[in-house]
């Protein structure tokens, strides 16, 4: 590349790594599965890359972002209609804009959750590693773990729950929320 | 009007994959007309990414490690990219992807390296099968040939790397190599053997996206016993581990990365993948390497005192 492409590969990557994080929560929102956000996110970035020369000031890069996040988010469950259960448009679009108009306060929760995952019992800790583990199917977990599925998903719903409880907490604390 | 216990375990099971189409018409209703319940949903959702993206992982590590060689990272890297940079660690190797390092030191540990058959593809004449690695080829899987150097790419070492044809239909491509656990040393003991599997990737077209994978199978057939249908039963393995490696446009070299798998005793065959994906379209010809490939037994050593 030459050395004007290298600036703009690096301010972009620089862009993207910032805030990938909003941007996956934000994909998630819209999709069914952490699998699917991944594919859609993979979509996203090569857009962002390929446009990002179209970007008026790198303060507008989330909000951008999000656009284009909220496309190809829509473009999927699109494609995915028939055979997967979806939101329906209407309902992404409340969600989209839910998200893109709280980024802020989600980014706080995110940076909170770091301090409450630190107060997790053993078991807890371990529970949410296996499942969150990259390529984990969660029946085979719950079996090798001598569980059944659904109470295996239960326990990590009530671990979720706890979670979202303690950042509420923190950022309170904190005179954010 | 569910209650809110109810209206949580919607959440849940959409999340978890296992709503019904009854209950995702109901928690539809709920987020259309209730701001508050849709808030909720969306701070579940975002966390469940959070905690997809590695976090535990960064969270749970003992010290950071800087260290000096990239090849050997991918030993003990998760995925978690903004604690990463915060941390200000960033590897030479993926200076120009999205993808950054964290390392956990996990204890001491030996890597004893296991005879994979051309892991480097150094003899231009090995046979490569047609789908499935049969009796004849050790590697088998979609079209791919052994090539020199081409395209700005440069074997990892020696002289010859093999190359990933071109998907007519843009479909991902991989190819396989069996390995044979009986021809493991028998002083592997435990009920586990871990092994640690990597590979490098790289692209003829800097400008392409793409996504490499490594996925691993552990399975109670023999080798000789494997055949093509078996690719369809794959969720009957004993033991499965998938890591993926995702690649911006403008990345260049080789992307090296590696994904470890719990091996059970009584697995016979380590089915290995190795595959890329490519999103765009218009990128779908493009060509793709692979190179030094590396399977190794792992063996815990105790910590000195």
């Amino acid at each position: 590349m030459k050395p004007a492409e290298n600036d703009k590969h690096d301010e972009f990557l620089r862009l993207y790594v910032e805030h990938e994080e909003a941007l996956n929560g934000f994909v998630r929102t819209l999709v069914p599965t952490r699998e699917d956000a991944r594919e859609v996110m993979q979509e996203v970035a090569v857009v962002l890359w390929r446009k990002f020369a179209e970007l008026s000031s790198v303060e507008d890069f989330r909000r951008w972002a999000f656009g284009v996040a909220k496309f190809k988010a829509l473009a999927f469950v699109r494609d995915r209609m028939r055979d997967r259960l979806v939101f329906d448009e209407d309902v992404m679009e409340l969600l989209a804009a839910e998200v893109a108009d709280s980024a802020d306060a989600y980014e706080a929760e995110r940076e909170a959750l770091d301090e409450c995952l630190g107060k997790l019992d053993g078991a807890q800790r371990k529970l949410l590693e296996a499942a969150y583990a990259p390529g984990v199917r969660m029946d085979e977990l719950a079996a090798s773990l001598g569980r059944s599925p659904m109470s295996f998903y239960k326990a990590l719903h009530r671990i979720r729950l706890a979670l979202m409880d303690c950042t509420q907490r923190v950022l309170k604390r904190e005179g954010i929320a | 009007m569910n209650s809110d216990h109810e209206r949580l375990e919607l959440i849940r099971r959409y999340i978890e994959g296992t709503a019904t189409p009854e209950e995702m018409q109901s928690l539809q209703d709920h987020l259309r007309n209730d701001p508050t319940f849709r808030r909720l949903f969306a701070r579940y959702a975002s966390l469940d990414s959070a905690l997809g993206d590695g976090r535990l992982a960064a969270t749970a590590l003992i010290r950071p490690v800087l260290l000096a060689r990239p090849q050997s990272l991918f030993n003990w890297l998760s995925w978690r990219p903004l604690t990463a940079a915060a941390a200000g660690i960033a590897f030479g190797m993926f200076c120009t992807s999205v993808v950054f390092g964290y390392v956990v030191q996990r204890g001491l540990e030996k890597k004893m390296p296991l005879a994979v058959v051309q892991p480097s593809f150094e003899a231009a004449q090995i046979p490569l099968a047609k789908g499935f690695p049969d009796a004849s080829a050790h590697w088998g899987g979609d079209a791919a040939k052994v090539v020199e150097a081409e395209n700005g790419v440069q074997p990892v070492e020696g002289k010859f790397m093999l190359r990933l044809e071109a998907s007519p239909k843009g479909s991902p491509r991989a190819v396989y190599q069996v390995f044979d656990l009986a021809s493991l040393p028998s002083s592997a003991g435990g009920e586990m053997r871990e092994i640690e599997i990597s590979a490098s990737f790289a692209t003829a077209d800097v400008e392409s996206a793409e996504r490499y994978i490594i996925r691993a199978f552990a399975v109670s057939e023999a080798r000789e016993n494997l055949d093509v249908a078996w690719f369809d039963r794959r969720d009957e393995a004993i033991a499965s581990a998938t890591r993926g490696l995702d690649v911006t446009p403008g990345s260049k070299g080789w992307q090296a990365f590696g994904i470890r798998i719990q091996v059970p005793l009584n697995a016979r065959s380590l089915v290995m993948l190795f595959g890329v994906r490519t999103p765009d379209k218009a990128y779908a010809r493009t060509a793709h390497y692979l190179d030094d490939v590396q399977v190794s037994l792992i063996e815990p050593q105790p910590l000195p005192r």
